[in-house]
């Protein structure tokens, strides 16, 4: 535990000592400040870790479990729709986008149509005043108008339309707000998660939490090369290594298992078997951690 | 003024050349996108990496037990020219498109949850540099 702890305390250092230093001559560096190295590709115009990147699970997926689980839905886990008029940097605009993009999920995974049309009401303007028009087209926002009651179209529009706005952002050089904006949706989706764990107990959720830990660390990965770009993004990121290392007293056990391809289906089955056990004190930690990093972000 | 005049046909070449990279990789998106219609609806991510030759592009992502997932990769315009290999957290393969010819897509079903690589890499006999775009998807 002790040594993914140091690794991801070290991979945050080395990649802020690499970038506040870019400027300057460069000493012989070791294998692993090579491998930590930030690369920017004015090509592809994505920021990249020696050519690796990170996903994040979608916010969409967490809603429909938790609807799934026969969770009654609840409007206090939301993001109040008012409180975008405080958002006036980009910082919260972005991060606020993701995280309004998450309650929408919510509640079009619940059906609260007219409750969803003041959420997609402002996601709009956020999304305005971001300059992201040129990526959301006008026939878009019609269709999202016109599928409000159509749970599968909405869900699948929506999410096109974050995927869309995540291209051209990295298209557009700003990556940064595309970062911000998965990690408003992540933090979102895991404070349905934790608050709705501890409230019913049900293992699925809490074992949910637990695999959390990689993408956390997905997210760190993504928005470190920003941590000296301001104190809101340097906050953020101090606050997400402190969660990271609460997520490293969940217990993970991995078995590989075989797995089997069905040609003709064009689909493989994989079998390998992780088990995943989190506490009750570890589930209460982080979520109260999830509960601080959200209150700053949507205040 | 003649420093201008020489510099200037460099600034157009280059322009003109970003401009084309950045239609070839809008053309590369809907390639991918047609194959990530419903029933699988996007993780609302876009991966894109510029590869050249043996270059290797890597992907972190985590898959939920219980769900059925999408992968769809491609470079240039045209099926064939990408090879994608998923392995898991110990780098056991799982899977490998040169398998089958290059497919551009393929689904998978996962019984646990697993913290998985995807690799991209450029098929050296089709073609020796290019964009490759990844698209992530989930059957709800």
């Amino acid at each position: 535990m002790k040594v993914k702890t140091y690794r991801l305390s070290l991979v945050l250092m080395v990649s802020v000592a690499l970038i506040s230093c870019n400027q300057d001559k460069k000493p012989t560096q070791s294998k692993l400040d090579k491998d930590l190295e930030v690369e920017l590709d004015t090509t592809s115009k994505m920021i990249k870790f020696e050519n690796s990147l990170f996903s994040l699970p979608s916010p969409y997926q967490l809603s429909i479990l938790i609807k799934d689980i026969g969770s009654d839905y609840n409007s206090e886990l939301l993001n109040p729709t008012e409180n975008h008029k405080n958002y006036t940097n980009l910082f919260k605009k972005s991060v606020n986008l993701g995280i309004y993009g998450a309650d929408l999920a919510y509640l079009n995974i619940y059906k609260q149509s007219p409750s969803a049309i003041s959420y997609f009401s402002v996601i709009k303007i956020l999304s305005q005043d971001l300059g992201l028009s040129a990526a959301i087209s006008p026939s878009i926002m019609e269709r999202i108008e016109n599928n409000v009651d159509n749970q599968d179209s909405l869900l699948f529009i929506m999410s096109s339309l974050y995927r869309d706005v995540d291209f051209y952002l990295k298209e557009n050089r700003r990556q940064r707000e595309g970062g911000l904006v998965l990690a408003g949706g992540w933090i979102e989706a895991m404070h349905f998660l934790t608050k709705l764990s501890l409230e019913t107990k049900n293992d699925l959720l809490i074992q949910r939490v637990g695999e959390n830990k990689q993408p956390l660390e997905n997210l760190i990965k993504i928005l470190s090369p920003y941590y000296n770009e301001s104190e809101d993004i340097k906050a953020l990121i101090d606050s997400l290594i402190d969660l990271a290392y609460e997520f490293d007293a969940v217990e993970t056990t991995y078995e590989y298992k075989k797995p089997n391809t069905i040609p003709e289906s064009r689909l493989t089955k994989v079998h390998s078997v992780t088990k995943i056990v989190v506490s009750n004190q570890v589930l209460q930690i982080i979520d109260t951690k999830i509960s601080k990093i959200r209150d700053l972000l949507i205040k | 003024m003649k420093k201008l005049f020489n510099i200037l046909p460099i600034l157009m070449i280059a322009t003109l050349g970003s401009f084309s990279s950045l239609a070839q990789i809008d053309s590369t998106m809907r390639l991918c996108q047609s194959h990530m219609n419903l029933p699988f609806i996007s993780d609302g991510q876009s991966y894109t990496a510029l590869l050249n030759e043996d270059e290797v592009a890597e992907f972190y992502a985590t898959f939920y037990g219980g769900s059925l997932y999408r992968l769809v990769a491609y470079t240039g315009n045209s099926e064939g020219n990408l090879v994608f290999s998923v392995y898991d957290q110990e780098r056991n393969l799982l899977f490998s498109n040169s398998d089958f010819q290059n497919f551009p897509y393929w689904d998978f079903e996962f019984d646990y949850t697993m913290d998985c690589i995807i690799e991209a890499k450029l098929d050296s006999k089709e073609t020796a540099s290019g964009m490759a775009v990844l698209l992530i998807g989930f059957k709800q």
